[in-house]
């Protein structure tokens, strides 16, 4: 018996090992030509340099675009939660007419190109005559997100045992106090999960906000894709290192958070 | 008797969680208002004469580039504001689709005709832009920029669409288009995923008239690109992707639209050149034009005014690699640049066939569709 286990445990550390290399290998050869003192992504590596860092974080342009996505990013993730949980309970525990049309709605945005999904809104905004600005794109990206926040929670809720919240209420709590004391600290964690993926879905979209930008200033994702169109400038691969760093530590605060969250259960009492 | 209590409960007090949770959402909205432009009809409060507060532009990348945009702040104190495109299409698809106020915009010379056509852009005064005569004959007197005695655009940059090669992996490079359809560079050739490469084709083939190909020599064209395409590494999209290519030699020759691709790639090490081959290349011109919803024609004129003096249109061919539009500044760039676009000789610009405005662009579009397809 020993023995078997000894040789899945090596053989699962190779697997564990290659698979994420293969996931995060180009990652790593980015990071390494932020490094290089090359103008151009190629080898062989002519020098290492910190000056594309020092001209990324001095670029108005990238500061700019990069603190429009953030707040496009917060706003859409803010959106897709206010209307994914409520929408996962709904969907969860309540029957109403068309409901299986509903459900099939709800998930035409992951399942259409986000190209249908993106020439729909400027469809819709410009039939309702609305200027150009960032909350624009922040409601189509919430919008679109809330598909994502819905199906993460409710997967989260079809796993929920309901005799807990009966227990609760058994023992004198009202459908309010049992749902903000019992229910939303279990699903806690698939909210916080949900609204960050939808943060990161926000903060990297292209094809629905490729027709929505206008005057009010451009997301990241945009600004380097119009900057590649004329030039391959390193300084923006120094800023993608800068924003890939921001996202690993913003992940490790989010999971040492729901890492020492308290066991909900016990909360019932207090 | 559940019923009873959910309607009780979500009516009395919801209020208070939806509350909480739109807090995250409602804290982010007059933060994105506060980014967001406020240059809506009457926003900038320019006068007929004092230049405006703000200016929104919606061009390339690297038009307001902060070396001499700046410069212009500091003169007249207007915040430049820009939303960059990533191709003609996207800017005309910007303009028509109402949404969005700008001041100026940068279409190439293919789509300038159409915007003049669809009454989306305006006349302007050249009387308010003098520096505007010193910039090359031909592209005052380019037709696609002028309506009966009016004039819509200024120039801001050029450059034409030549082969480009890697001369340490090809010495002695055939000087015809017919190098890109090589077979023994299979694998290494990398053509623009654009409708110039239509163009280059049909030059080719011997079609002079390449803005205006017949239906006939459209599918002849189209015989040619599928022959071409196994060779190819791949279409590159932008210059981006193309000086990567070469610098990564997976790509030894090609066509570019000139810019940095060039200049980068030989501070890099590569001996690479630029040609135009006997069959001739096409060319590009990007004008500065105003569209009709805006308010704010006079201090885009002074815009217009101030990039043609020729220290800035040195500054401007520093950032962006392109050829400048006004003579003087020849005297201002490298000699490299000036031997590149020969820009002291002008009248060889006459060789080059500037585009125009394609009637059958949608079928020059399918048709490369359909090569990308097969």
């Amino acid at each position: 018996m020993k023995r078997i286990q000894r040789k899945s445990g090596r053989g699962l550390w190779i697997s564990a090992i290659i698979i994420y290399l293969f996931l995060y290998f180009p990652m790593l050869v980015v990071i390494l030509f932020s490094f290089a003192s090359n103008t151009t992504q190629s080898f062989p590596i002519q020098g290492f340099t910190l000056h594309w860092f020092h001209d990324a974080i001095t670029s108005t342009v990238l500061l700019t675009a990069f603190r429009n996505s953030l707040l496009v990013g917060l706003a859409a993730a803010g959106i897709a939660t206010i209307l994914g949980v409520p929408g996962a309970l709904l969907v969860d525990r309540y029957d109403f007419p068309l409901k299986r049309l509903f459900q099939k709605f709800v998930l035409l945005p992951l399942i259409l190109p986000g190209i249908v999904t993106g020439v729909a809104f400027q469809s819709f905004y410009a039939m309702l005559g609305l200027p150009r600005s960032l909350w624009l794109v922040a409601l189509a990206h919430g919008t679109a997100l809330t598909s994502t926040v819905l199906t993460t929670v409710y997967a989260r809720l079809l796993r929920f045992d309901p005799s807990i919240e009966e227990a609760s209420m058994d023992l004198g709590a009202d459908r309010l106090r049992t749902f903000w004391r019992v229910t939303l600290p279990n699903l806690r964690t698939s909210i916080i999960a949900a609204g960050l993926l939808a943060f990161t879905l926000s903060f990297d979209e292209i094809p629905v906000t490729i027709f929505i930008t206008g005057d009010g200033g451009n997301t990241l994702p945009m600004v380097l894709w119009s900057t590649l169109r004329r030039a391959s400038k390193p300084e923006y691969v120094a800023f993608t290192v800068l924003v890939l760093l921001i996202g690993v530590v913003v992940v490790s605060i989010a999971a040492r958070i729901t890492e020492e969250l308290p066991a909900p259960v016990a909360e019932i009492g207090g | 008797m559940t019923d009873n209590v959910i309607k009780k409960d979500l009516t009395r007090r919801n209020l208070l969680r939806v509350a909480g949770l739109a807090g995250l959402g409602a804290v982010a909205v007059p933060l994105l208002d506060a980014c967001s432009s406020k240059g809506a009809v009457g926003g900038s409060g320019a006068t007929e004469q004092t230049p405006a507060k703000t200016l929104n532009f919606l061009c390339w990348e690297g038009y307001t580039d902060k070396s001499f945009a700046d410069g212009f702040t500091a003169k007249y104190g207007t915040k430049i504001k820009s939303t960059f495109i990533g191709s003609n299409d996207e800017l005309v698809a910007q303009l028509t689709s109402g949404a969005g106020n700008f001041d100026l915009i940068s279409p190439s010379v293919d789509t300038t005709k159409s915007l003049i056509e669809a009454k989306l852009v305006r006349p302007l005064d050249m009387s308010q832009v003098p520096n505007w005569s010193n910039s090359y004959s031909i592209f005052q007197n380019n037709d696609s920029v002028k309506s009966g005695t009016d004039v819509y655009g200024v120039p801001m940059s050029w450059g034409f669409v030549p082969v480009i090669v890697n001369l340490d992996a090809i010495p002695n490079p055939a000087n015809s288009w017919s190098i890109l359809w090589d077979k023994q560079y299979k694998g290494k050739i990398s053509v623009w995923d654009d409708i110039t490469s239509i163009y280059n084709t049909a030059l080719l083939l011997g079609y002079k008239n390449v803005y205006s190909l017949t239906d006939t020599q459209l599918e002849a064209v189209k015989v040619k690109m599928l022959e071409q395409k196994p060779l190819l590494t791949k279409y590159w999209a932008t210059a981006g992707e193309l000086t990567n290519l070469f610098a990564n030699r997976e790509t030894i020759v090609g066509n570019s639209f000139g810019g940095t691709t060039l200049p980068d790639l030989r501070t890099q090490g590569f001996n690479v050149k630029e040609f135009i081959p006997q069959e001739g290349a096409t060319a590009w011109v990007d004008f500065w034009m105003v569209p009709v919803k805006s308010t704010n024609q006079y201090t885009a004129q002074l815009w217009m005014d101030y990039i043609q003096q020729p220290k800035i249109q040195a500054q401007i061919n520093k950032v962006t690699g392109y050829a400048p539009t006004v003579q003087a500044a020849a005297d201002l760039v490298s000699e490299a640049v000036v031997g590149q676009y020969s820009l002291n000789d002008p009248a060889s610009f006459d060789r080059l066939l500037f585009w125009e405005q394609v009637p059958n662009r949608q079928k020059y579009l399918d048709l490369l569709n359909q090569v990308k397809a097969a």
